[in-house]
């Protein structure tokens, strides 16, 4: 096996571990407030690419710039989605809740297919032909942006749930939403900021990641089910969780793909999860409860 | 019903002689979407373990068959039994690292999700199953193959697979396996205080569950000729099956069928008038748009909804389950003469099974030595003996915070002691899991009564007495008796969710008391209660006693407990402070200590 090519698996996986780290975030943060599965997730990350790829070929705005509005259009469709749809069965059995973000995905994925078609498309950038090197392996410039801005936004995510009010608001009521009553948290707010955020940070993902990763509409499926995967091995409801979680199934993943063949890359990130599920559930870096 | 039932199938028969092959075509698809829909029904539906993964079961069963016709040359009417086995064999290894590895709601979807993605995965990079491209069926038109020219065939193929699964969903519905897989679905931890063994009824449904979908693969590979991993492998056709049930009725016979009639032409037709405009995608959105709206406005789904409309319009008196419809046991003549019962009358009097009538041979009945349990930094119970004697009744009090709770979870197999041992009619009984602690004649009831919701009052009753009581038609005559002894006669179609406080503390009391215990343990029945209502819990317990079964009560109210017990047990931060006679332990300078502060005692005059 060849250490270079080894090397530069393990490189190339972590950077695009950010964009996993960013998607994972966004998906635990709801789960943690709401306890509700967003079973769409991967697809508004669809439409965030798509809207970056209309900013870039419409309008010329780079997708590196055009990610905060494509966050910021995620927020509004997530605050959608919440007030309209799960507001409605945040009480209801789990199935349902499945039942319905399963709808919502639909809905998502097929308006995409609807609006672009089936063929798998990618925004161009004039940094996505940018290489360095450092000594034996190289760095795609792309992917090395890519990272640097998901793991800003995410670290900028952590400040604003740990240092602002409405960020204390939204860890308390995921503590305690009965609680959060109590002390008079208007938690239907706390709940579609929650839901709003975490679209905003697929947004985000989407626009970054959509340089470097070919895209259809089909792609959501893929990505809600990696965003599962990371949440379930970080722990969920765990931030840090999903951050290191986004990063390690990344780089497994590359790995996997270096080792075995790239068709069967996510066969190692399945693997890991049953391992989890298995022992481990409350996931690599569960909240310690009483 | 039979007459429905009857003039439905009779049309279904007759129907392909008008039908046009475009109609057949959907017909056929509805059959087999609700064929799979009820065999998903069995472990997502009754037994509540949704399952985002039966994909996976197709398609190792098409995939079985396929390859045995290709390679071996083996008839597929015999390669779809070979497949059906090897998909109940996938079946049960989910089960049991799902099931046995306690993995529930969305963990469970997860485990299955990740077991077919694997599965699509491993299929796609095979190159000996035809890889990504996957496997082609060459038509010859032979029935021998599982292969028809006429298209009638296939419809009637399709038919009989979902009267096979609907039967079979029917016969598991009437009998134990199904009420278990019910009471399993409500509330698991109350199942196993009642006997039931959880974990090999969850295993049992999600074999037959993978198995019949397994047969499907067969009717899928040959019935579209060609198999590729991303279509019998992908979640999409998982969430095909599972949607069904879902919309139609979750965990009710009908169900499937009734969610396979709606959405299968609307999915079929919506492809075919919106896709044929380009629009490809389109019938999804108007499907994902219907799926919302089922959620929203038709949530527990549409079959229930039906059924309700029409024993509205038929005046039907009662809106029970329709499991109590299926026999009316007030109507049945088969319960013993009421005089025998009257006789008897302590709930507990069945002679043939009922150990505490037998002469005692032993003294002693619960026997716990050293009994320890510690959570992180606090130890609840620190070395606890405790006794109880035949026709016992001994009262275990205690502080808040003093660990009798935990007492009770280490005494019916809930918790695991960290040292010592209880024996149990001269029997060990630590490590045994709480459905076998139950059968073997020690029954508990939960402090916070945790009551099957949505099943009915004699429902929940009879959970309790297939312990004792295999047959359906014997637990429910059982199970009567014990909620008219309870006083709940009169409430028994009613829904447990729909009673009051009282009526649910009883219940609790019934289930437990129908599993036939030798000893029963009674965690706060009185809880909450007001002061008639405790009279006459009162006066149920000390009947109950009469009867035989010895007793072990965790009571904060002091008078009901000093007037039921002969022997006291006090418990203060895990250890035991003092043990005597009600009058006695009134008076332990220690228990008032316990109760009331050593402030207290210091300025009491003694």
């Amino acid at each position: 096996m060849d250490v270079t090519l080894v090397l530069q698996g393990l490189l190339s996986g972590l950077l695009f571990g950010g964009v996993y780290s960013l998607m994972a975030v966004g998906l635990t943060l709801i789960f943690g407030v709401m306890r509700v599965v967003n079973f769409a997730h991967g697809d508004m990350m669809v439409w965030g690419m798509y809207l970056a790829y209309l900013l870039a070929t419409r309008a010329g705005i780079d997708p590196y710039l055009s990610f905060v509005v494509c966050a910021a259009a995620l927020f509004a469709l997530g605050l959608l989605v919440q007030r309209g749809l799960v507001d409605r069965i945040i009480d209801a059995p789990h199935e349902m809740q499945i039942l319905l973000m399963l709808g919502v995905a639909l809905v998502l994925e097929n308006l995409a297919l609807v609006a672009f078609g089936p063929e798998p498309t990618r925004v161009r950038t004039p940094l996505g032909a940018a290489t360095l090197w450092i000594g034996p392996v190289f760095v795609d410039v792309a992917r090395l942006v890519t990272f640097v801005v998901a793991v800003a936004l995410t670290v900028a995510l952590s400040l604003f749930l740990y240092r602002t009010d409405l960020g204390r608001t939204i860890r308390a009521a995921a503590d305690n939403t009965y609680g959060a009553l109590v002390i008079g948290t208007d938690v239907r707010r706390v709940y579609a900021a929650a839901f709003g955020v975490g679209a905003a940070c697929v947004g985000a993902a989407g626009a970054l990641v959509s340089p470097i990763l070919p895209f259809q509409p089909s792609t959501g499926l893929s990505l809600s089910v990696t965003s599962f995967n990371i949440v379930i091995i970080g722990g969920m409801g765990s931030l840090l969780g999903a951050f290191i979680g986004g990063l390690l199934v990344s780089v497994a993943e590359s790995l996997g793909a270096v080792f075995l063949k790239p068709s069967l890359k996510e066969l190692v990130s399945f693997s890991l999860l049953i391992l989890i599920l298995l022992f481990r559930p409350a996931g690599l870096f569960a909240k310690r409860t009483s | 019903m039979r007459w429905v039932v009857g003039a439905a199938l009779a049309v279904l028969l007759a129907l392909p002689a008008v039908l046009s092959s475009y109609a057949m075509t959907i017909f056929i698809l509805i059959f087999f979407y609700a064929f799979l829909g009820q065999a998903w029904n069995i472990v997502g539906g009754y037994a509540g373990q949704l399952s985002v993964g039966h994909a996976a079961f197709v398609g190792v069963g098409g995939y079985t068959a396929a390859m045995l016709s290709i390679e071996g040359g083996l008839t597929p009417w015999v390669g779809m039994f070979v497949g059906a086995v090897l998909a109940a064999l996938l079946g049960a290894i989910i089960g049991y690292l799902g099931f046995r590895f306690g993995l529930r709601g969305f963990y469970f979807v997860l485990l299955t999700v990740a077991f077919a993605e694997i599965c699509r995965i491993a299929v796609s990079n095979i190159d000996a199953l035809g890889g990504p491209l996957g496997l082609y069926i060459t038509f010859t038109g032979d029935p021998r193959q599982f292969q028809f020219s006429d298209g009638r065939v296939y419809y009637y193929v399709a038919l009989a697979l979902m009267l096979v699964a609907t039967a079979t969903a029917w016969a598991i519905e009437r009998r134990r396996f199904g009420m278990y897989l019910a009471a399993i679905r409500e509330d698991e931890a109350a199942a196993e205080a009642l006997g039931v063994d959880a974990f090999k009824y969850k295993m049992l449904a999600m074999i037959v569950s993978s198995f019949l979908t397994g047969l499907g693969g067969t009717f899928y590979a040959f019935y579209l000729f060609s198999l590729q991993p991303n279509t019998l492998f992908g979640i999409p056709l998982s969430v095909e099956i599972a949607i069904r049930p879902i919309v139609g009725g979750a965990g009710t016979l009908l169900g499937p069928i009734v969610g396979s009639f709606i959405l299968t032409p609307l999915a079929e037709l919506s492809r075919l008038y919106l896709g044929q405009g380009g629009l490809h995608g389109a019938h999804l959105i108007a499907y994902g748009v219907l799926l919302i709206g089922v959620v929203l406005f038709l949530p527990e789904g549409a079959y229930p909804r039906l059924r309700r409309a029409l024993q509205r319009s038929r005046g039907a008196p009662f809106s029970g389950n329709e499991r109590s419809h299926a026999a009316p046991v007030s109507a049945h003549p088969q319960s013993e003469p009421a005089d025998e019962r009257s006789h008897a009358a302590p709930v507990s009097g069945h002679p043939q099974s009922e150990p505490a009538s037998r002469p005692p041979l032993q003294l002693t009945l619960l026997v716990a030595r050293g009994l320890s349990r510690r959570f992180g930094g606090l130890q609840a119970v620190a070395g606890l003996d405790l006794t109880v004697q035949h026709g016992e009744m001994l009262g275990l009090i205690g502080p808040n915070g003093a660990g009798k709770t935990t007492v009770f979870n280490l005494l019916s197999g809930f918790l695991t002691p960290d040292a010592g041992d209880v024996s149990f009619r001269d029997r060990s009984i630590v490590g045994l899991p709480p459905h076998a602690i139950c059968r073997l004649g020690l029954a508990r009831t939960f402090q916070i009564v945790r009551p099957f919701p949505r099943m009915t009052v004699l429902e929940n009753v009879r959970v309790g007495a297939l312990a004792r009581h295999p047959q359906a038609v014997a637990a429910r005559a059982r199970a009567r008796d014990v909620v008219e002894r309870v006083g709940l006669g009169a409430r028994e179609r009613v829904t447990a969710g729909a009673l009051t406080l009282a009526e649910r503390k009883r219940l609790e009391l019934a289930r437990a008391l129908a599993t036939e215990p030798s000893l029963l343990l009674l965690d706060e029945v009185m809880a909450g209660l007001n002061p008639t209502e405790i009279e006459t819990i009162i006066e149920l317990i000390r009947g109950i006693h009469e009867s035989g079964v010895s007793i072990l009560l965790i009571e904060h109210n002091m008078r009901a407990v000093m007037a039921l017990s002969h022997r006291i047990v006090v418990l203060s931060f895990g250890e035991k402070i003092a043990e005597g006679a009600p009058a006695d332990i009134a008076n332990h300078p220690k228990v008032v200590e316990a109760y009331l502060g050593d402030e207290y005692v210091r300025a009491a005059p003694a």
